[in-house]
């Protein structure tokens, strides 16, 4: 239990601090100048402007502020949808069987087989102008359900044998109800883990999409900076200022993240569990 | 002759915060090269504990606190955890409970004995060492899964000789074994150990395995010994009052059971079996199916309420008709009705009322638990769901059914499972059937996972809900003597087929079936004066058993309508 509990611990304090810099940051600075012309054009960084600003005249304290809020908001939308629509597709096949599990089984190993980030270029690109944080969200969504359906459903069978879940039948509770009270319970670190790594998945699929200029071209999210600061020559023109401040959040970020999941998928394994 | 293990005055304390447990205390014992030991005890009596120590095993918060572990003369306490690691398998070698679940299940056998014994694994002294435990070679190309349980545990008993050890200690080796492959499997292991000349330390509860297999026995009770000594002095003149009540409380077949229950029916018939056959598995390009019960009918009348017990090897179908009676397999051909109406269409309120009266208690104490959930929720929950009672009255009678049960609720019901040990639970289980007033109780080997002293106690529950609450039970067991304690009717399966049925004191006491004898024949019992069966006789058996395979069942003084195999029972 020790050694996870670092692993936890390491996680959480990395992504405790990064929410302090975006949450803290948005109290102090005006976010308003995250956006072009509200500061003098490639400055680096001074007094006035810590982080340095753009070719565009963006403050690049406020965008690394939004930019993180932005892209975690992504992150969370999609994870969410991913693992509500997941779990239930994978309680569903794992507890009920037979032709239903046949069909969810079926179309999520079709839908596996499907290139992530081409498939969700082609969705992006599909709108035009209209894309914001929020659509950027819905659509890693579309495809963010597929592991997550996969995995929980191979626990989901693992549970269903447990002698608890027989004596819930033999105490008249029906399906719904033995899902919910019963299997979902002990699931819980598991479900957790898959969340964050859900999560996770959104966030790097939207920071793929949006490096190639995809995304929403009026939000400073992190995988939009990524796409300004390389679109705008940004190496060519030495403005390290610009590359670091992207680069260093979402090394945090997705070491954070990926700590987070490690410790509580070793939470959640069962052998490990029954130790504690 | 210096012994092989010296164990003087040895302690082991578990230090949990500021509490300390002494788990093994002052433990005093020899074994000589070329013996075998029986250690016994109940679970908690620090058996395990002394054995781990032994092996270095130990792990903190536990630790030897007192006293030497002498091996050959070298004092093992000196040594360090590094050095006492290579000692294992070489000098002292560790056949753990279940060991058969310890292969890794993605290696073949041949790879998991190559990572045991190293560079010396040439394939020939693979195959040697497989013989030696009486597995052809060809075992070494083969997966775990696709072994069956004993043949597992006789590849984990190649792994434990393979270096050659001074010394063996078996953990309980056979317990998921059925008798007939127990027998097999302490041969084999005798066998080795005999032929090595190593010492052998046999850890167990089972009276009557200890008085089959070893020559001296120490009995261990809350960490400490009781006494030790030869076997046939502990059970001629057992020494303390605890090792005579451990020898007593072993259920034997000697002629003393109590009469079964034998007026004439009277009630309307409850549980009926129509030819009832199931197969695993099978369809279109798939293996064939695998059949786990052949064509089954036999019929359970509500009055007077029975104990019917259903017995044979592992494998032999005995769980796959539990399964069926409770609705959770479905039959391949033929129905299960229940009081009339075949349960694979009941619906709606039908349902509800076949849900209520059918329970079951399994053998797992220990999963058939919400780990989730306080006790009081899993013996409160049907009673809410069936509407029986809520709130106040729901623990009330939670409460009741648990002095039923000689359980204190106070004690019991706010705790969660996992503070609660086996026997409790278990009892519990009998408790939750009792509070729905069941007509039929399926009872899958309620006592093969409880100590001896709690089997006889959880055996007298199942009696009582047939004597005072008018449940009929389904006793599915691979221990013959309980079955012949407390049962009214038996079924002995093989293979999916019923081989012989009645009056199980004709069963047991005559037995006329070459299968029912043979697995009389392979029960170990508390008497080492007396024989445990041979080899040669087994293969007769089995021999007789293989001539008759498709015969109809021997039908013994039956009462009630007999089973009778693929043949529906209103045609006689």
């Amino acid at each position: 239990m020790r050694q996870l509990n670092t692993r936890l611990t390491l996680g959480l304090v990395l992504l405790a601090l990064l929410a302090a810099f975006a949450i803290g940051g948005s109290f102090v600075t005006d976010l308003e100048n995250a956006y072009p012309l509200s500061a003098p054009i490639a400055k680096a960084p001074s007094h006035a402007f810590p982080f340095g600003t753009d070719t565009k005249g963006r403050d690049l304290l406020p965008v690394l502020v939004l930019g993180t809020l932005l892209t975690v908001k992504i992150g969370l939308l999609a994870g969410t949808i991913g693992i509500l629509i997941g779990t239930t597709l994978a309680f569903l096949a794992g507890h009920y069987g037979g032709w239903i599990d046949a069909a969810i089984r079926f179309v999520v190993d079709v839908l596996l087989t499907v290139p992530g980030l081409l498939a969700l270029v082609v969705l992006a690109s599909s709108f035009p102008g209209a894309m914001t944080s929020t659509t950027m969200g819905l659509v890693i969504a579309c495809l963010a359900w597929r592991e997550p359906a996969r995995s929980i459903r191979a626990q989901v069978l693992v549970v269903r044998q447990a002698g608890y879940v027989q004596m819930a039948r033999l105490s008249g509770l029906g399906g719904l109800s033995i899902i919910v009270r019963e299997m979902v319970p002990n699931l819980l670190p598991y479900l957790g883990a898959a969340l964050v790594a859900a999560i996770s998945a959104g966030i790097l699929a939207s920071v793929g999409i949006e490096a190639l200029g995809l995304g929403a071209r009026d939000e400073p999210t992190l995988g939009m900076t990524v796409y300004w600061m390389m679109s705008e020559g940004a190496f060519i023109r030495g403005m390290w200022w610009w590359i670091m401040g992207p680069v260093v959040i979402l090394i945090v970020l997705f070491v954070g993240l990926y700590l987070l999941v490690i410790g509580l998928d070793e939470f959640a394994n069962p052998r490990l569990r029954r130790l504690g | 002759m210096s012994p092989v293990l010296d164990l003087l005055g040895l302690g082991v304390t578990y230090t949990l915060g500021r509490a300390r447990i002494e788990a093994v205390r002052n433990v005093s014992l020899q074994v000589q090269a070329g013996e075998r030991l029986g250690l016994v005890g109940e679970s908690g009596s620090g058996k395990t504990t002394l054995a781990l120590a032994v092996m270095g095993l130990l792990r903190p918060p536990g630790r030897v606190t007192a006293g030497e572990i002498l091996l050959d003369g070298q004092d093992l306490r000196q040594l360090t955890p590094e050095q006492h690691a290579a000692l294992r398998p070489a000098r002292i070698s560790y056949v753990p409970q279940g060991a058969m679940n310890s292969l890794n299940p993605v290696l073949r056998i041949r790879r998991s004995m190559q990572d045991v014994i190293g560079p010396a694994a040439t394939p020939e002294r693979i195959a040697e060492l497989l013989d030696q435990v009486g597995l052809p070679a060809t075992v070494a190309r083969r997966y775990p899964h696709e072994l069956s349980g004993g043949m597992k545990q006789r590849v984990c008993i190649a792994l434990a000789i393979s270096r050659d050890p001074r010394l063996i200690i078996a953990d309980e080796p056979t317990s998921a074994l059925d008798v007939v492959t127990q027998r097999q499997v302490m041969r084999t292991l005798q066998a080795v150990q005999e032929r090595l000349g190593s010492a052998l330390i046999l850890i167990g509860h089972d009276m009557g395995l200890m008085a089959q297999s070893v020559q001296r026995m120490a009995v261990m009770r809350g960490g400490e010994l009781q006494e030790a000594g030869p076997v046939t002095r502990i059970f001629t003149a057992p020494g303390t009052a605890y090792t005579a009540e451990l020898i007593r409380s072993i259920p034997t077949i000697d002629g003393t059971a109590r009469r079964p229950v034998r007026e004439d029916v009277a009630g309307a018939e409850l549980l009926r079996f129509d030819d009832v056959a199931k197969s695993y598995g099978g369809g279109w390009l798939r293996p064939p199916a695998a059949a786990a019960l052949h064509g089954l009918s036999f019929t359970l009348h509500e009055s007077p309420p029975r104990i019917l017990s259903v017995v044979g090897q592992s494998g032999s179908g005995k769980s796959t008709i539990g399964g069926l009676i409770l609705g959770f397999v479905r039959p391949s051909r033929g129905a299960v009705r229940y009081r009339g109406a075949d349960i694979a269409q009941l619906r709606g309120a039908a349902r509800r009322d076949f849900r209520r009266e059918v329970q079951a208690i399994f053998q797992d104490p220990y999963s058939a638990f919400n780990p989730f959930y306080r006790v009081a929720r899993t013996l409160e929950l049907p009673l809410r769901s069936f509407g029986l009672a809520s709130g106040e009255e729901a623990r009330a009678r939670a409460a009741a059914a648990c002095r039923d049960v000689g359980l204190h609720p106070g004690q019991v019901l706010d705790r969660f499972p996992h503070q609660l040990s086996g026997g409790q639970r278990q009892r519990l289980m009998v408790a939750r059937a009792l509070l729905l007033r069941p007509k039929l109780l399926v009872a899958d080997e309620p006592v093969s996972m409880v100590d001896a002293s709690l089997r006889a106690a959880i055996l007298e529950l199942l009696v009582d809900l047939r004597d005072h609450h008018g449940i009929s039970v389904l006793y599915i067991t691979h221990d013959l003597a309980t079955s012949y304690r407390v049962s009214d009717e038996v079924m002995v399966l093989r293979a999916g087929r019923v081989v012989e049925a009645g009056d199980p004191i004709a069963v047991f006491e005559r037995p006329a079936h070459p299968y029912t004898r043979l697995l009389l024949d392979c029960v170990p019992w508390p008497d080492p004066a007396r024989p445990w069966g041979t080899p040669a006789r087994e293969a007769e058996l089995q021999a007789e058993c293989a001539a008759m395979d498709g015969a109809a069942p021997i039908l013994r003084d039956f009462a009630a309508p007999a089973p009778r195999a693929a043949e529906p029972v209103a045609g006689r």
